[in-house]
């Protein structure tokens, strides 16, 4: 996706003014814990997704960029804290800055603005997996199989399919519910078509015999057959029977219909039905008698929406400022806790539901008759029917809604009374009786025309169910495939996974463990990990490998699950100290690894360890130019480095101020990492220390001893190929640095008490003023005047050809002319 | 890496997961008798316009066919 190329930090966390120049390869910021190495990767990401992982997730609680994000001293000017990142995408062969304050972490000023390039920046603010902690990296290892499985699932953003999954199955349940609403619908409408042709089987024979009866004493013609558009009014005059009441009120309808609201009546009135209405009035009084059920029910659906409705910034409840990924948690874990609550409840939703099914058809049943009172003449008073009905409706809607648990109860207990039905419709069914029968013909018109109004509306809800039920059909059978392809395709990438991983590890310990083997295995939420230890077995990782070979395979694992994740857009990561842990002897492994397996990644690693750092140098994995070596750090002004050019300057500033306690500590503090940089640059010989602990006796004589012998090789050489004027500028360089090398008094080490003992106490500022004078022009004899880099041996290995520095224009070389 | 990051071509490896499950996905979908057009539009909400939403599944599952 992107690459650094340069980054620009501003008042921003423990770091006050600082440009790094990654120029788009690897990059190493290397110095002591506490010197701003943090603060650096802090704002890599900062810059790149608007979130800083350390100030976000578990055990971080009132921790928040807004706040934290600025330096201590701008706490109060979010908008004064600011990184630019200076990014190139290479799918796009082209640069651009990306600013970024805490103010308004959420939307980055980005120069140029190119929507491709904006669009490729967004798709970076969501992968904050590129940086990677040693503490990341332990979890992918040591993990318990489940945890594993979320973490490994988190990286490959397996959510993203999870949504996909959780969605399909919505519709695919919301698409069997309509099919069940329009199955209700449909039976209904039939039922209703039935009564209205007097028939007992909704077939297309019972059909026709009974239109046919009616359309014969009408002399229309018979039906032969009953089509999708057939209409059994067919050939039937308008407006040819009598007007009046016998015209709106089919006797015979009415009748049927009547008989309909009594069937549902009787079935609100069988024991079975108060039987059911008992069992959900124990249950609901159970849940009523324990309030944390219900309560933990209300709570769960309370935070289900607040997730719906969180903008990403504050909470939808109170407004406070949350970070994203930490207000999902914490909702999250909140839910996980009130699953029990909500698995009480849906039984109790599923309990009501028959009871609600019952009330649904009894407000159907009883909505029809009730339109007859205000046809007939006199009109009768269906006010208590129209109620009745309407009741029926709230009910149902009461008991699916099932909160508060009281309505819910109260709803039951009054459906325990019977409903007293032949006083309901009993003046009604009187005043239909008394309707005189119409003639043959003008009940043979009614049959058909209220007959064809049941037959569209049955055909309608057919039509519907049909559409329904094949879109349920639809949305099942994708789900199941979706099921089905993520299982297989998943187990397929584990697999790829686990090999990638192999052979990375193999890369790093092809010495000891050329035959290494590991199992990834995939099962219910859960992901095993298992590696072979030497041909014994295999084992979980922390079982039997040294931490240092678990922390490798870490890295392994990681890098490999960024290689699918990412594919050819994984073009940068982080690695925040996470090579510190890897096996001193696999280290210069792990820099092959890592340059060689991915050639087109650019890491910005960060460690405490200076001879680390020279792996990463010697191994070509960063280049000497590609890496910045912060040596303190202070509240005021942030990390310093030490190769910033200012040293000399602080020293004299100390000095001025006729500080000689704190001018001899600084200055010792520099010697002792310059010998050890100087003898690195001169591969010169030192004594060997396990421990790496170089004291300044221990290298810097050295490197002055190596730099003589290699002015003395240089001189050799000039002279054999006859190169007058370069063996006079080699010897104007040895005149210069004898006077240097006298005057340091280097080679008395062990008795230049000025800076190896420290014994500042008993000297003053003018005391100590030649020392520092002295020591500044020895460490001059080390550096290009041109380019102030230190100068070095070349090549790194092998028999040394040139002393030379960055820029060329030292340039001094070692080999001489061949004899003869 | 070389020195010019400008001169790196992106090497032709593996898509991301996600990509790939869903690819496999959309191609069952599309062997299955009578679901090409599903398969068409899943393939186009899924992986050309990366929806993941309800209302966009939906769309791509039933096209404009209205309940």
């Amino acid at each position: 996706m992107i690459r650094v190329e340069k980054l620009v930090i501003h008042e921003f966390r423990g770091i006050r003014d600082l440009t790094l120049a990654p120029s788009g390869r690897n990059f190493a910021i290397c110095g002591p814990n506490g010197t701003g190495k943090s603060g650096v990767v802090d704002a890599i990401e900062f810059a790149l997704t608007g979130e800083i992982s350390r100030l976000s997730g578990r055990g971080t609680g009132g921790l928040s960029v807004k706040a934290h994000g600025p330096h201590v001293d701008s706490r109060d000017k979010p908008g004064d804290a600011w990184v630019e990142a200076t990014v190139f995408v290479p799918t796009l062969n082209t640069r651009a800055t990306l600013r970024r304050t805490v103010k308004d972490a959420k939307s980055p000023i980005i120069k140029p603005g190119n929507p491709k390039v904006a669009a490729i920046l967004r798709e970076v603010a969501t992968h904050p997996e590129f940086v990677l902690s040693r503490r990341e990296l332990i979890k992918y290892v040591l993990s318990e199989p489940g945890k594993r499985s979320e973490e490994v699932q988190a990286l490959l953003r397996l959510d993203e399919l999870e949504t996909i999954r959780g969605n399909l199955q919505k519709i695919a349940n919301a698409t069997d519910r309509e099919v069940t609403t329009a199955e209700r619908a449909q039976t209904a409408a039939g039922d209703q078509l039935m009564r209205a042709l007097g028939i007992a089987k909704l077939t297309d024979q019972e059909v026709l015999t009974a239109v046919n009866a009616r359309r014969n004493t009408l002399s229309l013609p018979a039906m032969e057959r009953l089509e999708a558009a057939s209409s059994i009014r067919d050939g039937l005059a308008t407006g040819t029977d009598t007007s009046g009441q016998e015209r709106q009120v089919s006797k015979a309808q009415a009748t049927s219909d009547l008989q309909a609201a009594r069937s549902a009546i009787a079935a609100v009135a069988t024991d079975s039905f108060r039987d059911t209405i008992a069992a959900c009035i124990t249950s609901l009084e159970e849940l009523e008698a324990d309030p944390t059920i219900i309560d933990g029910a209300s709570r769960e659906a309370l935070l289900r929406s607040a997730v719906e409705l969180f903008d990403d910034a504050h909470c939808p409840v109170c407004d406070t400022d949350w970070e994203p990924d930490a207000f999902r948690l914490l909702v999250a874990e909140k839910r996980a806790k009130l699953r029990d609550a909500v698995s009480r409840r849906d039984a109790a939703e599923k309990q009501l539901e028959p009871i609600s099914l019952c009330l649904d058809a009894l407000a159907i049943a009883l909505t029809t008759p009730a339109r007859y009172g205000q046809l007939l003449v006199p009109q009768i008073d269906v006010t208590q029917i129209a109620t009745t009905a309407a009741l029926a409706r709230v009910d149902a809607v009461t008991l699916r809604q099932l909160l508060p648990l009281a309505d819910t109860i109260g709803c039951l207990t009054r459906r325990q009374h019977v409903l007293d039905g032949g006083a309901l419709l009993i003046a009604l069914e009187a005043a239909i009786g008394a309707l005189p029968e119409p003639s043959e013909k003008d009940a043979a018109r009614d049959f058909l025309t209220i007959g064809q109004e049941k037959l569209e509306v049955w055909r309608s809800a057919t039509t519907r169910l049909q559409r329904l039920r094949t879109r349920a059909t639809t949305a099942r059978t994708v789900f199941d495939l979706f099921g089905a392809s993520v299982t297989d395709a998943l187990e397929t990438i584990y697999k790829e996974v686990e090999n990638r991983f192999i052979d990375l590890y193999r890369v790093v310990n092809k010495e000891d463990e050329g035959s290494f083997e590991a199992k990834l295995t995939p099962s219910l939420g859960k992901l095993g990990f298992d590696v072979d230890f030497y041909g014994r077995g295999f084992f979980p990782p922390g079982a039997y490998h040294s931490e240092g070979h678990q922390d490798g395979m870490g890295v392994c694992l990681y890098l490999a699950l960024m290689d699918h994740l990412l594919g050819s857009g994984f073009t940068f990561a982080v690695l925040d100290d996470v090579l510190m842990s890897v096996d001193a002897g696999h280290r210069r492994e792990v820099c092959r690894m890592l340059n060689t397996q991915f050639p087109h990644t650019q890491f910005i690693l960060t460690t405490h360890d200076d001879i680390w750092l020279r792996h990463m140098s010697s191994e070509g994995l960063v280049a000497s130019k590609d890496r910045v070596h912060f040596r303190k750090w202070d509240v005021a002004i942030g990390p310093t480095e030490w190769d910033d050019g200012d040293i000399w300057k602080e020293i004299e500033e100390d000095l001025g101020r006729g500080d000689v306690r704190a001018t001899a500590a600084l200055l010792r503090h520099y010697l002792e990492y310059f010998g050890q940089e100087a003898c690195h640059r001169l591969r010169a010989r030192v004594e060997f220390r396990a421990d790496a602990n170089f004291m300044l006796g221990d290298t810097l004589p050295n490197a002055v001893g190596a730099l003589g012998a290699l002015l003395k090789s240089g001189r050799a050489a000039a002279t054999s190929w006859k190169q007058d004027q370069v063996l006079s500028a080699i010897q104007s360089r040895e005149d210069e640095f004898a006077v240097a090398r006298t005057a340091s008094n280097v080679d008395q080490w062990q008795v230049n008490a000025a800076v190896h003992f420290n014994a500042w106490a008993d000297l003053r500022r003018e005391d100590f003023q030649p020392v520092v004078t002295a020591f500044r022009s020895l460490v001059g004899q080390f550096i290009c005047d041109a380019c102030e880099g230190v100068i070095y041996v070349s090549p790194e290995r092998g028999p040394r050809e040139e002393l030379r520095c960055g820029c060329g224009v030292v340039h001094i070389n070692l080999k001489t002319k061949p004899a003869g | 890496m070389s020195d010019d990051p400008a001169s790196q071509t992106e090497p032709v490896a593996a898509k991301p997961v996600v990509v790939r499950v869903i690819e496999t996905f959309v191609s069952s979908v599309a062997a299955t008798e009578g679901y090409s057009e599903v398969a068409a539009r899943l393939g186009d909400t899924l992986l050309k316009k990366g929806s993941r939403s309800e209302a966009a599944l939906k769309a791509a599952l039933f096209g404009s066919d209205e309940p």
